[in-house]
């Protein structure tokens, strides 16, 4: 077990409350969209789109958040090391990649149900169907449906490799904040990570 | 395509609910269900719906009539609207429910259309019945809720992206005498509250009831619970006769004296299952049952209401005919 001193701050606080917080809304947002597609009816189509607003403005903080606060590239470049396949700064390689997975998942994901939330109905806005031609809504809708087939997949995969043993250093990480130096050296160069890499 | 002919489909004509069972079990949602075809003919002949096999549930004797049970009656689904209209023991006791079976449609149609039929039947917006792709015939879109769209008969409550409603004027009848549903299955009987057998667009935008593919309405009981109680029904369509309620009231009151002990009011074509006023209904507790407390407590009905472009009338409808239902008209 590695020593007090030896633990790194790797998530603060308001960072780790937004990734739980997005967590449980995507969980929302998947269990109010999906389960009525396998034949569990109740009125799903309200908590939707309240959840998925609010996501839009969990994920806006979070950019507002990374931008400002925080280094985007320490997560969002793919420098020349990464691909060499020497050790990783902050995040690794897989880390990264899904990330972007999550990324391009949760943005088609928001950009479409906002646009879709005209054409559905909500009480603050007047419902137009006709705003856009029907193949664009058929588009739109086949975009938001792939983003939900693709955020289960992404799911399944990012919950199996949080739970494995091996990784769960870093699920530690994203509940108390904290990793111990120790847990970084096999995949991580340190000198790397101090930097902000 | 020729319309106003009948299709070709495989007709079964069971005589038991086993068979008839069995039949629905087998065939799934290719087995259609008519009882008076009322409903069912329009789909059909208009092409809008199509189906390989249809199960003419009118040769089942054993679904008809009205019996005493429980100190309640029981009604076979198979029981045509006539027959209800005319039924000396549903006249005495439960006359709410003559009354709404008098009013649908015209003397020939409830000669044919049945009790089961009636609650079954699916809702009338144009849109859908015109056969176009809508969120409730599949598609993603409501053509009625748009601004140019003709939504003057739809709903003004608990629309959720489809905004049609019930067409059903006995269901409302049904729901304020607190009925019970029994629905038969291969795998044995379930009997529902009247009001949670009536599925609104937000539990689930493409059906009406909670009837699955393979069950069959067999009975609608009433319980003894409002026996003799004091009713009004009232329906505003653009037609007397032949024609599909605007709004429509069902109203139950057990009295006490002059006091009311208890209400039950349910509005029709106000939203996509039949609309029970519960704020009404509790503030008409202990109430006494005249001009004034029916001006007190109509207004209440509304609250919560959302208007379409074209329906706007639909409220003051409403409470108007609440107001008649509450002081006898
Ligand atoms: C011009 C016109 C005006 C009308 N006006 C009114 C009106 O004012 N008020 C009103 O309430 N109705 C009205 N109707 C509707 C008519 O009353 C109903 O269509 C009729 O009562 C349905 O009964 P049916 O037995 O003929 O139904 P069917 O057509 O036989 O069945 C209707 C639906 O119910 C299903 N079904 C039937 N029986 C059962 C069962 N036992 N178990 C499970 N599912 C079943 C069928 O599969 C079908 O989907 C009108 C219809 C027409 C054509
Ligand atoms: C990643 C998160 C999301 C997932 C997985 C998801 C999933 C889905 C799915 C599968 C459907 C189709 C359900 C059906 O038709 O039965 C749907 C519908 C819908 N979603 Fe989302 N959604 C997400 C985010 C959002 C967001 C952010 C919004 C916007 C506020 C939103 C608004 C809507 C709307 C309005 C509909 C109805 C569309 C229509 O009826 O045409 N969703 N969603
Ligand atoms: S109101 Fe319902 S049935 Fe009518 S067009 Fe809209 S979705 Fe279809």
């Amino acid at each position: 077990m590695a020593q007090h001193n030896d633990r790194i701050l790797r998530h603060a606080g308001i960072d780790r409350l937004f990734h739980w917080l997005m967590a449980a809304i995507m969980t929302v947002l998947l269990v109010t969209s999906l389960l009525p597609v396998i034949g569990v009816h109740f009125a799903w189509y309200t908590i939707h789109w309240v959840a998925g607003l609010l996501l839009t403005a969990v994920i806006l903080l979070h950019i507002v958040r990374a931008l400002f606060w925080q280094r985007p590239a320490t997560m969002l470049t793919l420098n020349g090391d990464d691909l060499a396949g020497r050790r990783a700064g902050k995040y690794t390689l897989p880390q990264k990649l899904m990330h972007l997975a999550w990324t391009v998942a949760v943005l088609v994901a928001i950009v479409t149900g906002l646009l879709l939330l005209r054409k559905a109905g909500v009480p603050f806005l007047a419902r137009d169907p006709y705003a856009r031609p029907l193949a664009i809504w058929g588009f739109l809708t086949l975009l938001h449906d792939l983003a939900a087939l693709l955020s289960v997949f992404l799911i399944l995969v990012h919950v199996y490799f949080g739970i494995l043993p091996e990784k769960r250093a870093y699920l530690r990480a994203m509940v108390r904040g904290w990793i111990a130096r120790g847990d970084l050296k096999a995949e991580h160069d340190l000198e790397r990570v101090d930097r902000g890499d | 395509m020729l319309k106003d002919m009948m299709p070709h489909f495989d007709l079964y004509q069971p005589d038991t609910l086993e068979a008839a069972l069995d039949l629905a079990a087998r065939l799934g949602e290719d087995g259609w269900l008519v009882g008076g075809g009322q409903d069912s003919f329009d789909w059909l002949k208009n092409r809008t719906r199509r189906t390989s096999a249809v199960i003419d549930l009118s040769g089942i004797a054993a679904l008809r009539g009205v019996r005493v049970r429980d100190a309640g009656i029981e009604i076979g689904a198979l029981t045509t609207l006539t027959e209800i209209e005319d039924d000396a023991v549903i006249r005495s006791r439960y006359s709410l429910l003559a009354s709404a079976a008098g009013r649908v449609a015209s003397p020939q149609i409830r000669n044919a259309g049945t009790l089961g039929g009636n609650l079954c039947q699916d809702t009338r917006c144009w849109y859908y019945r015109g056969g176009v792709d809508c969120y409730r015939a599949g598609g993603n879109m409501c053509y009625a809720d748009t601004p140019e769209g003709q939504n003057r008969e739809h709903a003004i409550f608990n629309a959720s992206r489809c905004v049609a409603v019930t067409p059903s004027d006995t269901a409302n009848a049904l729901v304020a005498l607190d009925a019970q549903m029994v629905i038969a299955g291969r795998s044995g009987e379930r009997v529902v509250p009247a009001a949670a057998f009536f599925v609104g667009p937000d539990i689930d935008i493409r059906r009406m009831t909670v009837i699955e593919p393979g069950e069959i309405l067999t009975a609608v009981r009433i319980p003894a619970t409002w026996s003799g109680a004091q009713f009004h029904f009232e329906k505003v369509a653009d037609r007397t006769t032949w024609d599909f309620a605007l709004v429509s009231v069902a109203a139950a009151f057990r009295m006490e004296g002059e006091v009311i002990r208890d209400a039950r009011i349910v509005c029709g074509a106000v939203a996509c299952v039949p609309w029970r006023v519960t704020a009404v209904e509790r503030a008409l507790v202990g109430a006494t049952r005249n001009a004034a407390t029916a001006d007190k407590v109509a207004q209440l009905a509304t609250g919560g209401a959302r208007a379409l472009n074209f329906n706007q009338f639909k409220l003051p409808l409403m409470e108007n005919l609440i107001r008649r239902a509450i002081r006898g008209a």
